[in-house]
């Protein structure tokens, strides 16, 4: 194992983000979402506290490790964790033409799908759903969430038609974002997620469901599959965010 | 044969002033059968002609780029790009000592990791169709599909358990088009290894999974006897694009137009 | 935001010690967490983890490993196996009803396929194929919650799917009722498979799988756990007299569905294709491909009992058999043991054959009085030996003698008649009286000739020829 996973691994990614079997109570992962939903509130009062009292500790320290005002790529993607999704590279472009990189990304927890502005299917449910998790969810991490779709479909989601596509959807720029990339960039980002997609016919791409949760580093926090899977555990892998063992 | 033609075709298209490396082979167009066709899909699919590696990336290939590029190197490499058992072959290993296993396929590589080999070769991975199409070929034809012969050899291979010690790189049968070890060496990866839409249970991949999958349709296999495409079918979808597999390997490969353009 | 980065370890350090503190206070934990955990023995056929004996759930561990190896199918007979476990038929799983399992899979790195399981105890999507297809040198895990209790197959699902369970990917778990099952002396495994090679069964050396063969669903070898004589000779299972023996067994298949039988036992409790319902007084039960049966039976009488598939042809030509060696005293009141061998005569044959000699099979021509003795000795053989005896001397009081048989040298041309239409009631040969039947044979004109050409010619007897003529013109007139 290189680096102690922290957090549960996308199911895709096979065994070597597989966490070794820990037969305790606490620490075995699948319960902990369940713990949660069944609202054990005392325990999640004293962690909440815990957690301010640390984020107290933590800014009472930092100052004298904030960094410089505009650094650069490579010394933005070194200080990011090494399980983080921004170490890819590529330059991608939002739906208002901006040029950015992945680690640009980092400091906001982001929901992230792959669709294409075209499509017929279930685009449209998946960002339904989306809009309702981003309104469901309570707390920090909720407030600060932004919520992004990549475009599968880089030859016609130009930037001016994915803020259009943006405008007609009613998804406000300030928590939404597209992004547009070569279909090289594009291939690598979905294939880092396990997102499965191909042509089919002349304009449609099949793809997969999937909605990945990353935290503020771009880490993989959760991933739901598909439409068949609760969207309940979303919002509460975001609230869980919050939480510091959660982090 | 209309094969040899294409090949024909495919030089000519070369002939003006385009050199192609030594290492590299010129893959002639065709059109090939996949195990799967969606519905309403045409049931061949166009290769347009290409260049492929003539040999697998060795372990000394492999080992040179992690030099020059030490991101790649099985102490640096992520997590997010490469799994736990990333070349763990080379352990107790030298990579680039000829007596060793300098020479074999490289494999344990992530498919980031074969990307980015590629790249800095100037080069790209082949797509799925493509590899398909060149694994077609035996020594004298292009399309041996329904070759028993070939076929047999094909599943030889495909039924030998992996703990055989790996073939050198030059040590494969050639086929017609000049590019050896497309079977009996490793399995190898393509660049779009992710476009089959399965659920990982097999049975139900006639079907589009709605809940899983956005599109509409049903995927059918043209010939469900074929289990040797099958098998390449089922263990390209077992991968993820960080898994290493001690078995799985890859080779570059390149368009000919850009050839054309960057060799005046 | 970005405030946070710097401070990565030093909040890891944090949390780690806070996530420490909760855990020593937290006062309730998920019904899953209070679950005793239990590492599942697993066992190899022909064995039987022991029953699992609780009278609550608990989550169970199970770890297999998928494997790609060569390994023995028949003596001088290599194949390919793809396995779980390393065995075929794979682990033997036990839980009981209500039990968490927690599966993990494990491809060895040296597998050339992927592989995943599909557990007929999971109620989900693929049996668990969905969640637990796993890579070469990776593993995944899953959990299930066992809900109906019975004896499940688990196999390979994993395309092509019939290949993978053609290569030996396949084995029981058994979900034991919530109270158990009735407490036996001897509980074994045993698990039917076909196997599909190129060449014919007992050809040697390592045999490929034949796609075609299975597609035609026509095997080389029928299997009781993996290889001809898995349960065979050494590896007999044994028992001792007076022990009730449970078997769980299932069919991998791929193809063929199995008429399990005990030869020389009837078993007492059939839990029908491994579920609930129980049938008694049982001589053959079908175990489907994909399926399972539970038998019951007390070995009563010393001896061997073969397990057989009822297909006969797959039993003695391919490879179904199994033996159960009971020890013990005997019991003559159960099973005597042979009493008495003697002869048996059918009675009425003559009469079913009335009307049917015209039907009889064509026989070599002789060309000369040697080879006609030469050719009857061979129908004399078939025929007339058994009751009549090698030497012609007949069996004292049951069957008059040829040999010096006045009866018959005194008429040779008699005999024909005997032989054609067959002979009842009393007769007198060399003074002692026969009252016993001989039936009609089935002979041609020519056979009729030979034979008793044969039996003028032999033992002493002082000769002559029977010509097929003479035959033909007894059958004439008559």
């Amino acid at each position: 194992m290189k680096v102690p996973a922290l957090s549960p691994p996308p199911r895709h990614d096979g065994p070597a983000r597989h966490v070794p079997v820990v037969r305790s109570t606490i620490v075995e992962r699948r319960g902990r979402l369940d713990y949660f939903a069944q609202g054990a509130r005392a325990a999640r009062a004293i962690r909440r506290k815990c957690h301010a009292t640390l984020i107290l500790l933590v800014v009472a320290v930092l100052p004298a490790a904030s960094w410089a005002a505009d650094p650069s790529q490579a010394e933005q993607a070194a200080a990011l964790p090494d399980l983080s999704l921004y170490h890819l590279e590529g330059e991608w472009r939002t739906q208002e033409g901006t040029k950015l990189e992945l680690p640009d990304l980092a400091g906001r927890p982001r929901l992230l799908s792959f669709v294409y502005t075209y499509c017929e299917h279930t685009c449209p449910t998946i960002v339904a759903r989306l809009k309702a998790i981003a309104d469901h969810a309570e707390g920090e991490s909720a407030s600060n969430l932004q919520v992004t779709l990549v475009s599968l479909d880089p030859g016609r989601d130009t930037p001016e038609r994915m803020k259009a596509y943006m405008a007609e959807q009613g998804l406000d720029a300030r928590d939404w974002l597209m992004l547009h990339g070569d279909p090289d960039e594009v291939l690598g980002f979905a294939a880092m997620l396990g997102v499965r997609y191909r042509p089919m016919g002349d304009s449609d791409i099949a793809h997969s469901n999937m909605i990945t949760l990353l935290d503020a580093e771009g880490v993989v926090r959760y991933q739901s599959k598909g439409l068949d899977d609760d969207p309940q555990a979303i919002v509460e892998a975001i609230e869980a965010l919050d939480d510091p063992d959660g982090a | 044969m209309w094969g040899v033609f294409a090949a024909g075709l495919a030089a000519f298209a070369l002939g003006a002033g385009a050199v192609v490396p030594p290492d590299m082979a010129p893959i002639g167009a065709g059109d090939y059968t996949p195990l799967y066709k969606e519905e309403g899909e045409a049931r061949e699919v166009h290769v347009e002609a290409f260049l492929l590696d003539r040999l697998p990336v060795s372990n000394a290939d492999f080992a040179a780029f992690t030099r020059e590029d030490p991101r790649w190197a099985p102490d640096r490499v992520k997590p997010v790009f490469a799994d736990a058992g990333y070349l763990s072959h080379w352990q107790g290993h030298d990579p680039m000592n000829p007596e060793d296993i300098a020479n074999q396929p490289v494999t344990n590589v992530s498919w980031f990791a074969a990307r980015a080999y590629c790249r800095a070769r100037g080069k790209r991975l082949p797509s799925l169709d493509e590899w398909e199409w060149a694994a077609m070929a035996s020594e004298d034809s292009p399309r041996a599909g329904d070759d028993p012969a070939f076929q047999a050899r094909v599943l030889d291979w495909y039924g030998t358990p992996a703990f055989a010690r790996l073939p050198d790189v030059a040590d494969t049968w050639e086929n017609f088009w000049g590019v050896r070890g497309m079977h009996g060496a490793t399995w190898e990866l393509v660049n779009d290894f992710n476009t089959a839409l399965v659920s990982g249970e097999s049975r139900a991949d006639s079907e589009l999974d709605n809940s899983l999958f956005c599109g509409a349709g049903a995927a059918a296999a043209v010939d469900p006897s074929d289990y040797a495409a099958f098998m390449r079918y089922a263990f390209r979808s077992s991968y993820s694009a960080t898994s290493s597999i001690r078995s799985l390997g890859f080779r570059c490969a390149r368009d000919l137009v850009e050839l054309e353009t960057t060799n005046p | 935001m970005r405030i946070m980065k710097p401070s990565w370890h030093f909040r890891f350090i944090g949390l780690l010690a806070i996530a420490t503190v909760i855990w020593l206070v937290m006062p309730t934990a998920t019904a899953d967490d209070e679950l005793p955990v239990i590492e599942a023995i697993v066992t190899s056929a022909p064995q039987v983890p022991p029953p699992v004996n609780r009278d609550h759930p608990a989550k169970v561990i199970v770890s297999v490993d998928t494997t790609e190896q060569v390994g023995r199918l028949a003596d001088g007979v290599e194949y390919i196996f793809w396995t779980f476990g390393g065995t075929v038929p794979g682990p033997f799983i036990r839980v009981r009803e209500g039990d968490l399992v927690e599966f993990h899979l494990n491809n060895r790195p040296d597998s050339k396929m992927p592989h995943n399981i599909d557990l007929h105890a999971v109620t989900g999507p693929g049996g668990g194929a969905t969640s637990s297809f796993t890579a070469p040198g990776h593993t995944t895990q899953f959990s299930f919650t066992a809900l109906n209790p019975g004896l499940y197959v688990y196999h390979c699902a994993t395309a092509p799917v019939g290949m993978h369970i053609a290569n030996g990917m396949y084995g029981l778990i058994l979900v034991e009722p919530e109270d158990g099952y009735p407490e036996v002396d001897r509980e074994f495994y045993v698990m039917q498979s076909e196997f599909y090679t190129k060449g014919d069964f007992g050809e040697e050396g390592l045999r490929p799988f034949d796609m075609d063969e299975a597609l035609a669903e026509n095997p080389d070898y029928v299997v009781f756990n993996g290889s001809v004589g898995a349960l065979q000779g050494d590896n007999a299972i044994r028992a001792e007299v007076g022990e009730t023996i449970r078997l769980f067994v299932g069919n991998g298949g791929p193809n063929l569905v199995s008429s399990f039988h005990v030869i020389g036992e009837i078993f007492d409790t059939v839990y029908v294709e491994g579920g609930d319902l129980l049938n008694h007084n049982v001589q053959s039960t079908l175990v489907p491909a994909g399926g399972s049966a539970i038998v019951e039976f007390k070995v009563e009488v010393p001896g061997k009992l073969h397990l057989v598939d009822h297909s006969i042809f797959r039993a003695f030509n391919k490879g179904a058999l199994g033996t159960i060696d009971v020890q013990g005293e005997s019991d003559v009141a159960v099973y005597s043991g042979q009493q008495y061998e003697g002869i048996y005569l059918p009675e009425g044959q003559a009469e079913q054959l009335v009307g049917e000699a015209h039907a009889a099979p064509a026989s070599p021509k002789a060309a000369s009085a040697e080879e006609r003795i030469l050719f009857g000795q061979r129908v004399y053989e078939r025929n007339c030996l058994a009751c009549h005896q090698a030497e012609g001397q007949g069996l004292t009081g049951a069957f008059p003698p040829l040999a010096g048989s006045d009866y018959l040298l005194n008429d040779p041309k008699h005999a024909i008649e005997v032989l054609l239409d067959g002979l009842q009631g009393e007769i007198q040969v060399n003074g002692v009286t026969y009252n016993g039947v001989m039936p009609a044979v089935r002979l041609s004109d020519e056979e009729v000739a030979n034979v008793l050409t044969y039996v003028l010619n032999s033992w002493g007897n002082d000769g002559g020829v029977i010509e097929p003529s003479d035959v033909a013109s007894y059958r004439g007139t008559n």
